[in-house]
């Protein structure tokens, strides 16, 4: 489905887009206060985005880096190059090891690949351990957001999804019964668990280390617990430094949530005593989104959820209208930049207001970038239709001067036409808010009278 | 070819021209009670400081409910009454109440402790405990991650380190704070004169 049918399915539950975008809105500003309390805020996301570009330009030294200390750490490393041999990868480690349930915590990159399906398919139970994505696994939902899958539910709809899955009291909604069920319920699951899977937040060149961050503590304890480890990694995760994790882990709680850092920010350096540790490196589509110098910045992004929660059009429309997997600013770039037809309306659901851009810790171009994919969009010929009909309208007004003139007058008349012409489901600028009051003269006839009076 | 050879290949193709290193000089954060602002912040993310002044006792600065299971490897915390040596596993951990252990260095501008997991022969422990009471000497509180990142360096690490802050927690129902999601439930930091 396209953006603005899904978008338009979500805001029809009028009470429910408005308290989603005021949730929303209250993570945005946690997030203010968080960074107006560091003076070196500017700076720290000055350093992070050239780290990003520095490690980009050198991806292969320091992938190479990474995977030869890695493995002297006694870690063992695969490369994917796409989402399918990622699951075959990952399956075949289960396999080998004989395992049949499987705790995960976050991953977004196994989002990406399908990976639950995939490996249920084979007769292995994957488990969802963070709280969020246990609810959307339950739920059979894809998360709604990267930080916060879970974000579009009501309590109500936990409490009842608990009650039928868990056997929670019916009808208790208090999220602090709900969290000590779910907390005892998983328990038992960790501690029956066979693997442990993770995914990574940073990937240390340096050390061979990776760094998984979480305010619930399941990485630590899927990986504690299990003697197996695998964690899923994005190649563009990875970092020169140890020293560079202290500007990322400044930066990405409180640009997520507005905490000062998340619980916990665990660096594993290598496999535990008796245990096994394995990194699948996954390309996926990566390097050729390296090579389009437009777009090639979003692959700095730190999954840190920013830039959704301050997008007027992901606090209204929900990430599930969002075709890809990732929504928002950030899921309109990597959607389309890996298959264009499929995500061609992502782009366009963005007023280019830039507020994505000021809040991103990396300082991705988000807006730019979102423009530039309009534009590649509309050059293959891949618009969706109602903007295909608009700019064919609009093409052929721009071109010709009179028609341009006649257009204006008449958009000036048209804001003041009675506001049940304005104001209708033809209109979708019209809904949900009040048009502005229209100039009584374009820019063109004031400058005309002024060169008059001025006797020009 | 390899899917290895494959990516690096294709990295080599499509990565850009070398783009230099920033250096990291700007001016970091520094407070002028870096203790105050610990205890601060890590009530604000869910934690107790308590202060130990210098030849106190330790006991009278926690709280242990009675009855609980308690691992420690601070001596001085005389409630402990689970032997180390009688765990045989990761999943005996799980019945532990309390699990109390000396940390490298905490951070004043997060609220976060260092560990490397490594006091007991079990790391589950740290993550499954109900409660944790960690402790940690007044000089070694940090200002801010920097300083912190540049301590790790010249430790030996073992498989795990972790940066801790406050219990363990979750939002992920209609934004509601709760405390003890999957590991610890409460965190209580006593701070001691070196
Ligand atoms: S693009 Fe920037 S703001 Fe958005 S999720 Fe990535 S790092 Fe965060």
């Amino acid at each position: 489905m396209n953006h603005p049918d899904a978008a338009a399915k979500y805001i029809a539950d009028k009470d429910r887009a408005r308290w989603h975008d005021k949730s929303l809105w209250f993570v945005r500003q946690k997030r203010d206060k968080m960074a107006s309390s560091l003076p070196e805020w500017e700076e720290l996301r000055d350093a992070a985005s050239k780290i990003k570009a520095h490690m980009i330009s050198n991806m292969e030294q320091y992938l190479l880096e990474f995977e030869k200390n890695a493995q002297a750490n006694g870690i063992k490393i695969h490369w994917a190059m796409d989402a399918k041999e990622h699951n075959e990868i990952v399956h075949s480690l289960l396999k080998s090891h004989d395992v049949k349930k499987l705790v995960k915590s976050k991953s977004m990159l196994t989002e990406e690949c399908h990976l639950n399906p995939y490996l249920e398919e084979r007769g292995i139970e994957v488990v969802d351990t963070d709280l969020g994505e246990r609810i959307v696994q339950l739920r059979e939902e894809r998360p709604s957001h990267i930080v916060m899958p879970a974000i579009h539910t009501k309590r109500e709809e936990i409490s009842d999804l608990f009650h039928e899955k868990m056997g929670t009291e019916k009808g208790n909604i208090d999220p602090d019964y709900l969290t000590y069920q779910a907390r005892m319920d998983l328990r038992e699951r960790f501690l029956a668990s066979d693997a442990g899977l993770t995914g990574v937040n940073f990937a240390v060149a340096e050390t061979g280390s990776i760094v998984v961050c979480t305010n619930e503590g399941n990485a630590d304890l899927g990986t504690s617990l299990p003697k197996l480890h695998i964690a899923s990694m994005g190649m563009e995760k990875i970092i020169p430094k140890m020293s560079d994790l202290a500007i990322f882990t400044r930066l990405l709680a409180r640009s997520a949530t507005g905490q000062p850092i998340t619980t916990y920010t665990s660096q594993f350096n290598g496999p535990r005593e008796g245990g096994e540790m394995h990194v699948v490196i996954v390309n996926n589509g990566r390097t050729e989104v390296m090579g389009q110098p437009e777009f090639r910045r979003s692959l700095s992004c730190i999954r840190c959820g920013a830039c959704m929660n301050t997008c007027p059009v992901y606090r209204r429309s929900g990430g599930h209208s969002y075709s890809y997997i990732v929504p928002g600013p950030i899921g309109s770039i990597l959607g389309p930049s890996r298959n264009s037809k499929e995500h061609s309306s992502l782009p366009f659901a963005c007023t280019l207001c830039a507020s994505c851009t000021n809040v991103c810790p990396v300082k991705i171009d988000l807006h730019d970038e979102l423009l530039a994919m309009r534009k590649k969009i509309a050059a293959k010929n891949e618009l969706p239709i109602s903007k295909r009909l608009a700019m064919k309208v609009a093409g052929k007004v721009f071109s010709s001067p009179t028609l341009y003139k006649v257009a204006g007058k008449f958009a000036r008349k048209a804001l003041k036409m009675p506001r049940f012409m304005i104001y209708n489901q033809f209109n979708d600028w019209g809904k949900d808010r009040d048009l502005p009051e229209p100039p009584k003269k374009s820019f063109k006839e004031m400058m005309q009278e002024r060169n008059k009076e001025n006797g020009k | 070819m390899s899917s290895r050879d494959k990516i690096l290949a294709s990295i080599r193709e499509n990565q850009p021209e070398n783009v230099p290193a920033p250096a990291v000089d700007f001016k970091k954060i520094t407070f002028e009670d870096t203790i105050n602002e610990f205890s601060k912040t890590l009530e604000a993310v869910g934690g107790m400081a308590r202060i130990v002044p210098r030849n106190e006792k330790l006991e009278n600065y926690y709280e242990i409910s009675p009855d609980a299971k308690v691992l420690s490897a601070i001596t001085e915390i005389e409630n402990r009454n689970v032997e180390p040596e009688n765990i045989e596993n990761e999943h005996d951990m799980k019945d532990i109440d309390y699990a109390c252990f000396d940390v490298e260095l905490a951070v004043a501008e997060n609220g976060s402790f260092l560990t490397h997991c490594e006091d007991f022969k079990f790391r589950s422990v740290y993550f499954l405990a109900q409660h944790l009471i960690v402790r940690v000497k007044k000089s070694k509180i940090l200002n801010n991650m920097h300083e912190a990142y540049a301590e790790l360096a010249k430790m030996k690490r073992g498989p795990l380190t972790a940066f801790i802050s406050g219990p363990s927690k979750t939002t992920d129902i209609e934004q509601c704070l709760v405390i003890g999601a999957h590991g610890a439930r409460s965190l209580q930091v006593l701070i001691v004169e070196d």
